[in-house]
């Protein structure tokens, strides 16, 4: 785990006079799962295209297995990496050519290459799919063949570019078995861009949030989580409670509302972040928590097995509860008490 | 209106009979022009095929004057192959004046450019991602293209029938470089022309009807390869 398959140098992409990447340095180690997450449009694809040499590097330095890539190096480096893409490409023949093509494209004798393509589909469970037409697949289907194209070529890293965001949750839940199952049992480095950040925390070591063409946070899972860099990184990772506060006396206080002591803070402005599913909910005001207010309900929404009930108690908290059917109801109006512990609150200075 | 009834009763006799001046100069129309759009696919695929996947600068520039050259006129293309051919000209020891081979020469240039420009825009109808898995899976150009040109082949094929639709229904070109030389050089179109112009309408007729006959086949054809690459599309 210790070793560095990828190091990226200074690295950038322009379209025309539009940057698209700004100068990325980061280093991606043997055997990891790194997740690169962030909205549309913040440069992800460009970038993984960029990792897996398809698309040429306007500035900056590609170092992978320890090779720098060049128009030399390049074609050798790239066949021991792969990369599936969001969008599902079947070509118009059967299965089974369709999962042969890399191989054939590596001039692999066609008895290996059918041993290995049966071999293959006989692991993924995906046998009984080999002679159908490449064009006759449901979404899933399509995109776990795509991913047995990419595995059959036995690749060393692999890239996956948003490769669930087109599939229902069933066949998204097949395929993450599948990516963590190719990075425990085969060891290999994968990244993959999402932007569901829940699916980066279900299968990334560490987490680094793209926004803007750069990264803005790298760290593990928790730590992007729980105490991300800024306002922006906070809402894109689900902090659902975020208000711009003071320190007064010591202690984080926003609305009138005491959040934790903040002692590590000069007077002045700063963000409070503090996630829905930590705060508790009571009717009757006994919390064993360490801070706590009392409020109004504003407003309370059932979602799946959740209720997303939003407290005015001095700022409006949003507050994520189970719901039980045997019915903890929130009514409009009804005076309920929130609470939370302190280690749980993040603060950071208002300018970052 | 006599005459035209006339021409056409005899046009169908012709026909029918199996005249054999006008099987010959439909045989050779054939020749030319399926020549022509052969030797034309032969370069102007890759050609297309190699301006869609390689970026470089004016590649825009490239695309708008190939589309631009869809219209060339004829005419043109006949005085520059002329021009080229004849005996002072640069190939002028080739001896191609009058021959069908500078007819053929005449219709690959006029038909080369369709050829490139619809492969370009067939290779371009594809998902993006379909170029990018080729590269991912690390083919070389060359095997990627292979790939991409067949997954685009109705689109392309396409092409390719209606640039022989535009080669041998064109007089101009052949007519210059070709000159409508009884049993050496003369083509439905060239025919037409002639026989209208000395009032022979039964032949023109007879040469009309196959060549429309000609150009429906071709219409149907590509009527049906576009029909298979929607089909394939929406699978």
């Amino acid at each position: 785990m210790s070793e560095d398959i990828i190091t990226v140098r200074g690295l950038a992409k322009s379209f025309g006079k539009k940057e698209v990447v700004h100068s990325l340095d980061f280093s991606v180690k043997k055997g990891e799962i790194m997740a690169i997450i962030g909205p549309s449009g913040a440069g992800k694809s460009t970038l993984m295209r960029m990792l897996d040499t398809i698309e040429p590097v306007s500035k900056g330095e590609l170092i992978i297995f320890g090779e720098s890539v060049t128009k030399q190096s390049m074609h050798t480096l790239r066949g021991r990496m792969g990369m599936l893409f969001q969008k599902t490409v079947m070509f118009d023949r059967t299965v089974a050519e369709n999962v042969e093509l890399g191989l054939s494209y590596r001039n692999i004798s066609k008895k290996e290459r059918v041993e290995r393509v049966s071999e293959i589909l006989e692991q993924m469970g995906l046998s009984q799919f080999a002679n159908r037409g490449g064009r006759s697949l449901s979404g899933g289907e399509g995109q776990r063949i795509s991913f047995a194209r990419v595995l059959v070529t036995r690749p060393e890293i692999l890239f996956l570019d948003e490769p669930t965001a087109n599939l229902d949750p069933v066949s998204t839940q097949v395929l993450e078995e599948m990516i963590l199952h190719e990075n425990r049992v085969n060891k290999t480095t994968i990244i993959i861009n999402t932007h569901d950040q829940a699916q980066g925390q279900r299968l990334a070591d560490r987490i680094a949030v793209m926004m803007d063409g750069t990264f803005v946070q790298v760290g593990p899972a928790d730590e992007v989580f729980y105490h991300p860099k800024n306002e922006k990184v906070g809402k894109f990772v689900g902090v659902q409670n975020i208000f711009s506060g003071t320190v007064r006396n010591g202690s984080a206080v926003s609305g009138g509302v005491v959040f934790c002591p903040a002692p590590r803070f000069a007077e002045g402005g700063i963000v409070i972040m503090l996630r829905a599913e930590d705060i508790s909910l009571s009717k009757t005001g006994v919390l064993d928590d360490r801070m706590s207010a009392p409020g109004i309900v504003v407003s309370s929404v059932r979602s799946g097995a959740f209720l997303e009930v939003v407290v005015n108690a001095g700022c409006l908290f949003t507050v994520i509860v189970p719901f039980r059917q045997t019915g903890n109801v929130y009514v409009p109006g009804e005076r309920v008490w929130i609470a939370w512990r302190l280690d749980v609150v993040h603060v950071i200075p208002e300018t970052s | 209106m006599g005459e035209i009834t006339d021409g056409f009763i005899e046009a169908v006799t012709l026909i029918v009979t199996l005249n054999p001046e006008i099987l010959e100069i439909a045989a050779r129309s054939l020749y030319v022009s399926i020549a022509a759009t052969l030797v034309a696919a032969l370069f102007a695929i890759p050609l297309g095929a190699i301006i869609y996947y390689y970026d470089f600068r004016g590649k825009r520039a490239v695309i708008n004057l190939v589309q631009t050259l869809y219209a060339l006129p004829t005419v043109i293309v006949g005085l520059l192959v002329y021009l080229l051919v004849s005996y002072s000209g640069p190939l002028g020891f080739l001896n191609l004046l009058y021959t069908t081979n500078a007819m053929i020469i005449a219709q690959v240039v006029l038909v080369s450019p369709l050829i490139v420009g619809f492969t370009v825009a067939g290779l371009s109808g594809l998902d993006k991602e379909m170029k990018y898995t080729t590269m991912a899976l690390n083919a070389r150009a060359y095997r990627g293209l292979l790939t991409l040109v067949r997954e685009a082949k109705f689109a392309i094929l396409s092409a390719v029938v209606l640039a022989f639709g535009r080669a041998i229904a064109e007089v101009g070109a052949v007519m210059m470089v070709g000159g409508n030389i009884r049993h050496f050089t003369r083509t439905l179109t060239t025919a037409i022309t002639l026989n209208t112009s000395m009032g022979e309408f039964a032949t023109s007729i007879a040469l009309g009807i196959i060549l429309l006959t000609i150009a429906l086949i071709v219409n149907f054809g590509v009527n049906i390869l576009q029909n298979y690459n929607g089909r394939v599309k929406d699978e």
